[in-house]
């Protein structure tokens, strides 16, 4: 028996209770005083000799509990297996489609390089129906997804072929998940209907800020404010349909994280749990860039109390910093998920610039994929994770970073910095904070959530 | 020791991967392990 190597723990400011948290398989304690020394000696030491029957009652509790594991597992192999089923997952088909590289909008911080009129033709719009036609079947879920550009600049494409993939969804017993990515802006009453009667339930919208802040950044692009219609947009999307669930994001920097709490307080309480709060950092560019900018320790903090602040305000609010299971880092790695372009070429990641000379293949007049086996092949079969990854006892929570950044320069991005503090605060909030509070931000599932075992206070949802 | 969570087992974390797997537990799955590739703070997950 040896400690497992995907361990991590915090202890209380009063000393008096360690918490343990193990990444790999998501088990979660609290250890009370009389167990301390033997927690501090299990951890420096991993699983020690017992020498009492309490020690060896706190090792087979260590074990059961997936703290300490027989000398045989090969823990790294477990995550490498993880890694590998989710790259190879068949039964979602992951769809992103971008209806063109136009924008009405010139974020400063956008990576995109947009072409004004850029639109999908009806051809592309055929093609990538004929590929969904002949896909679909082959898959129990499809998660079609809308990005751009702004995809409303184009809205028939959108609704024209959500609608033709809604009906192939329905004829084959698939489930549809839609999403559109949008900046708000031209989501109208009418629209926002004819996009809910096609299955789309899921949004994203950014407001950076309340008014002011907003409007430096989200300002479109012959100039001009955009707040007040957006704002108006998305109450009139959240009240369409009671189904329809909008991911408030507020893109974060050290310029407007501090205006968070000001914008949380503007919106509509009848409306907040539709909206779901998703502050996420501004990456790129050294001067705009979030990391850059701002300490991690000093982003946990901010937004472990914004999330709390929105959860108080009845926003739809679920921390992800103690994921469980995670099989891939993102979307992107996945084997059948594919983005198509507005000219119906297809490619990988959609932090990207998606020039022609990117692409990872196209589709023909047949809708079949035609791939770039080469360039294929470097983003399937480079290495699993990095070399420092295999040491990292976060790794199963973020999968090894980003593939993007690994396949050009070997880095596995902003997370090497953020994950380990965003756990971390989780922890602390734990051990400093009320359970019950604390439970429920972090999105425990009722079926994995257990009442404690051998003391009389209980842990309940 | 207060135990908060159980560990999840190997069979649990794979489920939803294999192929045939039941398709409102796929749905259910996706939900709590959205795949947003900036920050794992992020709320959709």
């Amino acid at each position: 028996m040896r400690a497992s190597m995907f361990n991590i723990s915090v202890r209380t400011v009063d000393g008096t209770r360690v918490v343990l948290f193990n990444t790999l398989r998501g088990s979660l304690c609290v250890c009370e005083s009389a167990d301390l020394p033997m927690v501090d000696r299990f951890l420096s030491e991993g699983a020690f000799k017992p020498t009492s029957s309490g020690e060896r009652d706190f090792l087979d509790r260590m074990m059961e509990l997936g703290y300490a594991v027989e000398d045989q597992c090969d823990e790294i192999e477990i995550v490498r297996n993880r890694k590998l089923a989710g790259m190879q997952d068949p039964n979602r088909l992951d769809v992103i489609v971008l209806p063109n590289m136009n924008c009405n909008f010139a974020c400063p911080y956008c990576y995109e390089s947009h072409e004004p009129g850029s639109a999908m033709s009806s051809e592309v719009e055929r093609r990538i129906v004929a590929f969904l036609k002949a896909q679909i079947p082959r898959s129990s879920v499809l998660l079609l997804s809308w990005f751009g550009g702004e995809p409303l600049l184009n809205h028939g494409n959108v609704v024209a072929v959500s609608k033709a993939a809604q009906d192939i969804c329905r004829t084959h017993d698939v489930a549809l998940v839609g999403n559109v990515t949008t900046n708000g802006y031209l989501l109208d009453a009418q629209k926002a209907r004819a996009l809910v009667d096609c299955g789309i339930y899921n949004y994203q919208i950014t407001v950076d800020g309340p008014p002011a802040i907003h409007n430096r950044t989200r300002r479109l692009r012959g100039g001009g404010e955009t707040f007040d219609r957006v704002f108006e947009n998305i109450t009139i999307l959240a009240k369409t349909d009671p189904r329809v669930r909008i991911s408030l994001r507020v893109n974060f920097n050290h310029q407007n994280i501090d205006s968070i709490p000001d914008l949380l307080e503007l919106f509509d309480p009848a409306i907040c749990s539709s909206l779901r709060v998703v502050f996420e950092p501004i990456f790129g560019d050294h001067c705009l860039s979030a990391t850059e900018n701002i300490e991690a320790p000093e982003i946990s903090e901010k937004l472990f109390r914004y999330y709390a602040m929105a959860r108080t305000l009845g926003y739809d609010v679920t921390l992800g910093a103690l994921p469980i299971g995670q099989l891939v880092y993102c979307y992107a790695e996945r084997e059948n998920q594919f983005i198509f372009s507005h000219v119906g070429d297809v490619y990988k990641c959609s932090v990207s610039r998606f020039s022609p000379s990117q692409r990872f293949g196209y589709l023909d007049s047949r809708g079949a994929l035609v791939r770039d086996d080469a360039r294929w092949q470097s983003w399937f079969r480079m290495d699993l994770f990095e070399e420092k990854c295999y040491s990292c006892q976060y790794l199963p929570l973020c999968m090894g970073g980003c593939r993007r950044a690994r396949c050009e320069g070997v880095e596995t991005g902003s997370y090497c910095r953020l994950v380990p503090t965003n756990a971390s605060f989780a922890l602390k909030a734990i051990a400093f904070g009320g359970f019950e509070e604390l439970l429920c931000r972090i999105g425990v599932a009722e079926e994995s959530l257990v009442v404690e075992m051998n003391s009389d206070r209980e842990v309940s949802k | 020791m207060i135990i908060v969570r159980k560990p999840k087992k190997e069979a649990e974390v794979l489920a939803t991967a294999k192929k045939g797997a039941d398709k409102e537990k796929i749905l259910k799955d996706m939900v709590a392990r959205a795949e947003c590739c900036v920050d794992h703070l992020c709320g959709c997950r």
